[in-house]
């Protein structure tokens, strides 16, 4: 976060408090059980492990139940969606849907273990990484009442739309003509989880088997608990039951590591302030995974910005940080699976993560294209603080209208 | 605008003569770029100052990083007032009277 004076968004030392909300305070949700001091914070740190432990049951329960329902035959019955605009565009529902792209890239992550062919988890992930920008687009719209405000912050919002959006137009045709994604996750994870890896697949292989040993008899026990079910729909409820378990668990964890992590978070913001913009950068990336969620960083970057205090350049790099920084959550799902499972798992994650640095260095890394996400942030809040009709058009045609109707003009027409 | 009286340094003759005023204009021009040097340096150190003091309060920030639909909604009553307020005007113009203006709720 280099402290410099930026053009575009002046800085204004008597700007308005971006939000007339009162200040609201962050409280652990095991406040309520009538924990307190030392002991509320032991137990905070170990719901978090108990939270992640039952994510990456989640996983393997939605792995499990994916592959039961499908009965081997994936490719097939998901054939509708092996057009990846349809497969980016449910990515990108889905994760608007539940304001959490870690969900859908978990969920992701299991249906990839049980059969879900790459070239509909690769534009998937990608969709996720649009979904995910809606987040911090609706915190933005709060601040309708103050114009300035809402300019600055709508701005800090839309210029994460804009980076994830030029990711997907420069990387999705890449993908679909050379499966740049696909090939480099695939070397990745031989090497990290294959046979013949080495020492580094050695080491991810005894985590994985120690993990699954570990989550493998609660996802046994759901799997037997409905076993009565007749397939397909034994299946499809295995997989309900761990969407809903990942969605409760990271809301959980979330908030959770918000009260855990806010003053290492503001340590490392603290310490990011009059840096360059890869400290930007790395302090996004560090936040995002303290805190296990992108959008709780890149909402965060809304009063900031807002405030007036940080500039939408200064903005700009912790947003995309918070891409890589979120990326973790995959990484650790991926955990749920051993041997073959296990490797086609952790490459879905590193097509996640892969997505995300090649965006990072491609369009961060090139003046030219590092200027458009900019460009197209400052146009955008200009017009919607004149007009807020812009800012309504911008989130219901990008976030709704525009994936249903790809998704119904490519499966329905 | 030489003045004669100006001395000049012994043997050196590869520098003109500088007036008084030239020197006192170049001393101003200095002290003016040392005036602005600082006037950056404090509106920068001012800036960190509020972008730490910012930073203080990430607390409340971080409980605000969620979603609150009531002020969605809020936006949207808005946009839609905007959008009714505009309806009028272009209605203003239609010298048939056939507007949506009179139909409109």
């Amino acid at each position: 976060m280099s402290s410099s004076t930026e053009r575009e968004i002046p800085v204004q030392a008597d700007a308005p408090a971006p939000s007339e909300s009162p200040a609201a305070a962050l409280r652990s949700p095991l406040e309520r059980f009538g924990l307190q001091g030392q002991t509320l914070q032991v137990a905070n740190w170990l719901a978090v492990v108990v939270g992640i432990y039952l994510l990456i049951t989640a996983v393997n329960v939605i792995g499990g139940g994916f592959k039961a329902a499908t009965g081997g035959q994936a490719a097939d019955l998901f054939a509708f969606a092996s057009n990846p605009f349809v497969a980016l565009m449910v990515g990108v529902v889905a994760t608007a849907a539940t304001q959490s792209s870690s969900t859908t890239t978990s969920v992701t992550v299991g249906l990839a273990a049980g059969g879900l062919p790459m070239e509909i988890v690769v534009p998937m992930l990608m969709g996720a990484n649009i979904g995910t920008t809606l987040t911090n687009t609706l915190v933005s719209l709060g601040m309708v009442r103050d114009k300035e405000a809402f300019r600055r912050g709508f701005s800090a919002a839309t210029v994460h739309d804009f980076f994830n959006l030029l990711a997907v137009v420069i990387f999705l045709p890449l993908e679909m003509i050379f499966g740049l994604l696909e090939r480099s996750s695939s070397w990745l994870s031989g090497q990290t989880s294959g046979t013949d890896g080495g020492v580094v697949a050695a080491v991810f292989a005894g985590i994985g088997t120690v993990v699954d040993g570990v989550t493998e008899p609660l996802a046994n026990l759901l799997e037997s608990v409905t076993a009565f079910i007749p397939e397909p729909w034994h299946g499809i409820v295995m997989i309900a039951i761990g969407i809903g378990l990942i969605l409760a668990v990271i809301n959980v964890i979330g908030r959770l590591l918000k009260v855990l992590m806010v003053g290492r978070a503001a340590k490392v913001l603290h310490t990011a302030i009059g840096r360059g913009p890869l400290t930007g950068i790395a302090s996004g990336m560090v936040v995002t995974v303290m805190v296990q969620s992108s959008s709780t960083t890149t909402s965060l970057a809304i009063p900031l910005a807002g405030s007036g205090s940080f500039s939408l350049r200064q903005i700009y790099p912790v947003t995309i940080g918070a891409n890589i920084g979120t990326t973790i959550t995959a990484l650790i799902a991926a955990f749920a699976f051993t041997g073959l499972e296990a490797e086609t798992a952790l490459q879905a994650a590193f097509v996640h993560l892969l997505f995300n640095l090649y965006a990072t260095i491609v369009i961060f890394g090139l003046p030219p294209l590092r200027v458009i996400p900019l460009r197209g942030a400052t146009w955008l809040a200009g017009l919607a603080a004149e007009k807020k009709v812009w800012a309504a058009v911008w989130v219901l045609g990008v976030f709704v209208a525009l994936p249903l109707a790809l998704i119904f003009a490519t499966v329905i027409l | 605008m030489t003045d004669p009286g100006y001395p000049t340094p012994e043997g050196d003759d590869r520098l003109p003569p500088r007036s008084i005023e030239e020197e006192l204009e170049e001393i101003l021009r200095e002290a003016e770029s040392s005036i602005s040097a600082l006037r950056k340096d404090l509106a920068e150190q001012r800036l960190r100052a509020r972008q730490h003091a910012e930073i203080d309060r990430l607390e409340e920030h971080l409980a605000s990083t969620r979603v609150r639909w009531s002020e969605v909604r809020a936006f949207f009553d808005e946009v839609i007032d905007e959008l009714r307020r505009r309806r009028p005007v272009s209605g203003a113009d239609d010298p048939t009277g056939t507007s949506a203006e009179g139909t409109a709720p």
